[in-house]
């Protein structure tokens, strides 16, 4: 089920072992992840599937290094996150992934263009124009570049989030929930888009999602449950995933 | 919903202390002046009212037959010298007791340091009779010379106590030794007064105006007879010429002057007040429609409970008035310290009488004006967001479909630059005309005003675009994320950055035309003075100490020197007004002045001649040749005038550097209307001689004249230029406080722009962004805010400035690097002021941000 503690880390994206997380104390206190281990390959779509409160997206958030952990240990890209502070969290962030929200992905003030290089240009790197054209144009957003996000329709702006997810080339791309706020059309489409990412750019993908739909388009699902792991599902279908939630309980 | 609207004031409350602070100051300083003037009230009337008055009339001579009471024993000193034979004639009236003849003059007491002691305050040396003895705090009465008592703030600054040896300055002379035998405290003698108090005997000798004259004269009454009944048989006995007044009308006279209802330094604090309640009302007003618009799905929730309109309305106006009650009541705490600090400060300048060492007098009046001022000011700004406030659609704001609204009116603006373009034209337009058409600078100035208004939000986005730019080039993608913010909501940025243009446009406004007027009177004085040194008595004040003749002689004796002219001045009233008329040696007076003289010539100014300013010969309908009486005490004389020349270049503050007045006449014409000796010196350098050696060699000449007070013709300028520095400081710390409310404002909403922005903070610290980029990010947008209000503030200051200038027909220079050290440092404090929004923003939980549905 899980995998051990022996895998060899430089062939991993991102793992966790054995990562215990709660929130709040005494009496209040909440489990979200209970001793969870798992691993994501580079160069593959990974799902995380499970119901409301199963821990999911406290994950993805610890898998960022966007929340400590309170125990376990975890590394993203070969590194330990484990020690580093702030700073040295933010600079990984910044160097090594790419995150697509379920909303609230693009800056307001910026413009589509600005919004896709915003990345490149907090850290002051020089964008490769030959690949920043590429994505755009698979996203289709060439047209869009000088629009303000505001202009644009929600499956629009969710390409443009996908679009600075893969500025700046990271180690792992985390998308939670990004299909959520879209209707299924464009959702279908984002999705394409993220496995083309996959099969054509190499990118590692690891999308949180409860959509059996969504899932379906990754190359394995993590099944999680009151912060456990509890199954994994390879090469999986819409009807499989379905089946396996509502076994779940979800 | 009373507890609705109580919780979510104290919700708010961090946020309402920050506007309330306005509103105490505001309060504060409303109140403070209140409590400044009813403490002095009353201690003045404490002081003088109660006393029994020492002498019952006081007679004094007015050669015009009216004159005013005496407001303080300095009055004495202006009195007009009456012949001494007047005491035997007052003796005789039925019901005098006694008529003391009061001999005073200029005796000026230096001080352990060897100088003149006192600043601002006056010398007065004068007789003592024993009327005087229930007064002495301690020691006795001068009995002979070498004697002297003074008054009771001398002896405590300067230490001095009975028993001392002192030195003393009489007429401008050599110091002289006398021994203090007593110290007075007595209401005549108020601290404005350095007080040198000599037996009558000596005071006769050493200060008489002129042999057999004396000031004026005191009056006991035999026990029974009325003082105003003396007051009337004197007045009948004496004739035309003399004045009597009773001793309560001088003390009433003293109590009325002790109290600074009308003076300056209230109104100022008047001043400061209404500026700080304008800057509080729109900081108010902004507060509150932020936090209203923070909580418009709370509003929302309500109205579907069933809450109407007018409930949701009430509840904002019971904050506004809460917080206006509380910001009151804090105000006039704060004016009582301030009444009492301002009282403090005003006894330890040397230049103002108020005595606020009495209980402090918090009226009720005072209370009532302060809360009805502060709830009332909170009332007003909280109207506008409180019918908002009502208007909130219940279910699209539940949705939280509303977002706050960002467009610009493009009405609005099109009004505004419609009025602005207008305004400026009219300004321009009236500037120019010749001569400059006020009117037009009036209309102009409202116009631009509410140009300015409309166009605000279309200023701040354009602004913010514009002064983004060159941030964007240096702080790259961190400065066009601030740029962008800034823009963002052009009609908030445009009423938080309002405070700061006021204080900014009245700023500019101020030094521009202070820059002219300095410029105006450094150029006045260029232009008119030849001479190198001015010598003159030290002390400031209404009454210029005399210098002895010995110094012009001294001085007219030196080879270092080309041209020494000596300038003595009296008052007089020329052809029916009241003028000062000086004296100068025709020979003497173009070597060291170039007046423009207009018609005549000054080489004409003979004995029996009279030279005019071209204002008082306008005035008096003078022309050369015209006959004019001059009259004083003394006598009177009619003389011809010979001359009108015109001081126009100069304005009072190079004119006060000057021993210039109205009128001049020959040194033999004044001393037959006047006992005065030299009121200045003016001496030029004789080419050759370098400025160190003349002024050493003047420096030797009067070295045993501890008065004298030697200045450059550099040193002049600078005095002249520096006169208004003093009102300047006043207000521009008044307007700094404005300019720092108005900052406070700024750091409001940029701290409730972080919370509506907490979102996109989150997200820029997930893909990256460091705390410290986050902190400049928000630093930034803080000077683009500071940098909008410097530019139109300033600009519009200057711009005004610049035309008033020109109004006023001063130099129209505008104070490029000052506005922009002024425009710099707000933006250095806008920085500082950011930092506690920055470190708010750096802190922004990514995670509860960015998962937040």
């Amino acid at each position: 089920m899980s995998t051990s503690r022996t895998v060899p880390t430089i062939e991993l994206a991102a793992h966790a072992i054995e990562v215990t997380k709660s929130y709040g104390t005494g009496p209040a206190v909440v489990t979200a992840l209970d001793r969870v281990s798992v691993a994501f390959g580079r160069g593959r779509f990974s799902a995380v599937m499970g119901p409301s409160g199963s821990g999911k997206s406290t994950l993805l958030h610890c898998l960022a290094g966007l929340e400590p952990v309170d125990r376990g240990e975890v590394g993203l890209d070969g590194v330990a996150l484990a020690g580093l502070d702030e700073r040295r969290l933010t600079r990984l962030r910044r160097e090594r992934v790419g995150f697509v929200f379920q909303s609230f992905n693009l800056l307001p003030t910026l413009t589509v263009a600005e919004n896709i290089e915003l990345p490149l240009a907090i850290a002051g790197r020089r964008p490769d124009r030959g690949f920043l054209d590429r994505v755009v144009d698979a996203l289709g957003l060439r047209d869009r570049l000088l629009h303000k996000p505001a202009e644009l329709s929600g499956g629009e702006q969710q390409r443009v989030a996908a679009a600075r997810a893969l500025a700046t080339r990271p180690a792992v791309v985390f998308a939670d929930e990004p299909t959520g706020n879209l209707d299924s059309r464009s959702g279908g489409e984002l999705l394409g888009f993220l496995r083309r990412s996959v099969d054509e750019l190499g990118q590692t993908v690891v999308m949180v999602t409860h959509d059996p739909m969504a899932a379906a388009h990754s190359d394995d699902v993590v099944f999680l449950a009151d912060g456990r792991v509890v199954d994994r599902m390879p090469e999986p279908t819409a009807a499989e995933v379905l089946d396996r939630m509502k076994a779940i309980g979800g | 919903m009373l507890r609705y609207s109580v919780r979510s004031l104290l919700a708010a409350k961090g946020r309402l202390l920050l506007t309330a602070i306005a509103i105490v100051l505001g309060v504060g300083a409303v109140a403070g002046t209140f409590v400044l003037t009813d403490t002095a009230g009353a201690a003045a009337e404490a002081a003088y009212a109660e006393a029994d008055p020492r002498v019952d009339v006081v007679v004094r001579a007015a050669p015009d037959g009216e004159g005013e009471v005496f407001s303080d024993i300095t009055g004495e000193l202006f009195a007009e010298p009456m012949p001494a034979s007047v005491v035997d004639k007052a003796a005789r009236v039925d019901g005098v007791a006694a008529a003391t003849a009061v001999i005073s003059g200029d005796a000026q007491l230096l001080g352990r340091d060897g100088r003149v002691v006192g600043g601002g305050r006056a010398p007065l040396g004068r007789s003592l009779d024993a009327s005087f003895a229930p007064h002495l705090r301690a020691g006795r009465l001068p009995g002979g010379p070498g004697e002297a008592v003074i008054d009771r703030r001398t002896a405590r600054d300067q230490r001095f106590d009975v028993g001392d040896g002192v030195r003393v300055v009489v007429s401008g002379g050599e110091a002289q030794a006398v021994t203090v035998v007593g110290v007075l405290g007595s209401p005549e003698v108020s601290d404005a007064v350095v007080l040198v108090g000599y037996d009558p005997a000596t005071a006769g000798r050493l200060l008489a105006p002129a042999a057999g004259r004396i000031s004026y004269l005191e009056i006991h009454a035999d026990a029974g007879v009325p003082a105003p009944l003396l007051r009337d048989r004197l007045t009948a006995a004496l004739g035309p010429g003399y004045q009597a007044f009773t001793g309560t009308d001088l003390a009433a006279e003293r109590a009325r002057n002790a109290t600074p209802t009308e003076g300056g330094d209230t109104q100022f604090f008047l001043v400061a007040g209404v500026v700080a309640l304008v800057a509080g009302m729109i900081l108010i007003r902004n507060t509150f429609t932020i936090v209203l618009a923070s909580r418009t799905r709370e509003l929302a929730l309500l109205r579907c409970l069933g809450a109407s309109r007018a409930q949701l309305r009430r509840s904002v106006l019971l904050q506004s008035s809460i917080v206006g009650a509380v910001a009151s009541l804090a105000g006039v705490a704060a004016g009582v310290g301030l009444g009492a600090g301002f009282g403090a400060l005003l006894r330890s300048t040397d230049e103002a009488v108020a005595d606020v060492t009495g209980t402090i007098q918090v009226l009720p009046r005072t209370v009532a004006v302060a809360l009805v001022v502060g709830i009332g000011t909170a009332v007003m700004s909280a109207w506008g967001p409180a019918r908002r406030a009502g208007r909130v659609a219940p279910v699209p704001a539940l949705r939280g479909e509303v977002v706050a609204a960002g467009r610009l009116g493009r009405g609005r603006t099109l009004a505004g630059a419609v009025l602005g373009v207008a305004g400026a034209g009219l300004v321009v337009a009236g500037t120019l005309a010749s001569p400059v058409e006020s009117g037009f600078l009036l209309a102009g100035t409202a116009a631009i005003t509410l140009g300015v208004l409309a166009l605000g939000p279309a200023l701040a986005w354009s602004l913010a675009r514009l002064l983004g730019a060159p941030i964007r080039r240096v702080a790259g993608v961190v400065g066009a994320l601030a740029s962008g913010n800034a823009a963002r909501q052009p009609r908030r940025t445009a009423a938080t950055v309002l405070p700061l243009v006021i204080g900014l446009t009245l700023i500019s406004f101020l030094t521009t035309l202070a820059a002219g007027t300095k410029a105006s009177a450094a150029g006045g004085l260029d232009r008119t003075l030849r001479a190198d040194y001015r010598l003159k008595a030290a002390g400031a004040g209404m009454h210029q100490p005399l210098l002895s003749p010995r110094v012009p002689e001294r001085l007219a004796a030196l080879p270092e020197l080309a041209a020494v002219a000596a300038f003595s001045g009296t008052a007089a009233s020329v052809g029916g007004h009241d003028g000062g008329v000086t004296a100068v040696d025709p020979a003497q007076l173009p070597r060291v002045l170039d007046l423009q003289v207009t018609s005549g010539a000054l080489a004409d100014l003979t004995t029996g001649a009279i030279a005019v300013s071209r204002e008082a010969a306008t005035t008096l309908g003078l022309a050369v040749g015209s006959p004019v009486t001059v009259r004083t005490a003394r006598g009177a004389r009619v003389l011809t005038v010979r001359a009108v020349y015109d001081t126009a270049t100069l304005d009072d503050f190079a004119r006060q550097q000057l021993p210039l007045a109205d009128f001049l006449v020959a040194p033999a014409d004044h001393r037959a209307l006047a006992d005065g000796g030299v009121t200045m010196v003016l001496a030029r350098r004789r080419d050759g001689v370098t400025p160190e050696v003349a002024r050493a060699a003047i420096a030797r000449a009067v070295a045993d004249h501890p008065t004298v007070e030697i200045a450059s013709a550099g040193e002049l300028r600078r005095q002249a230029t520096a006169a208004i520095d003093p009102a300047l400081r006043l207000f521009y710390s008044l307007l700094g406080l404005a300019v720092v409310v108005g900052l406070a404002g700024v750091v409001n909403t940029l701290v409730l722009s972080i919370q509506e922005r907490a979102r996109e903070l989150g997200l820029l610290r997930a893909v990256g962004m460091d705390r410290r980029q986050v902190r400049s990010m928000v630093a930034w947008e803080a000077v683009i805010v500071a940098a909008i209000g410097s530019v139109v503030g300033l600009g519009l200051g200057a711009f005004l400035g610049w035309a008033v200038s020109r109004d006023l027909d001063l130099p129209a220079t505008v104070p490029a690097g000052q506005l922009l050290v002024v425009a710099v440092a707000a933006c250095a404090v806008a920085v500082l002021a950011a930092a506690l929004p920055a470190r708010r923003a750096a802190r922004v939980d990514v995670v509860r941000a960015v998962a937040a549905e």
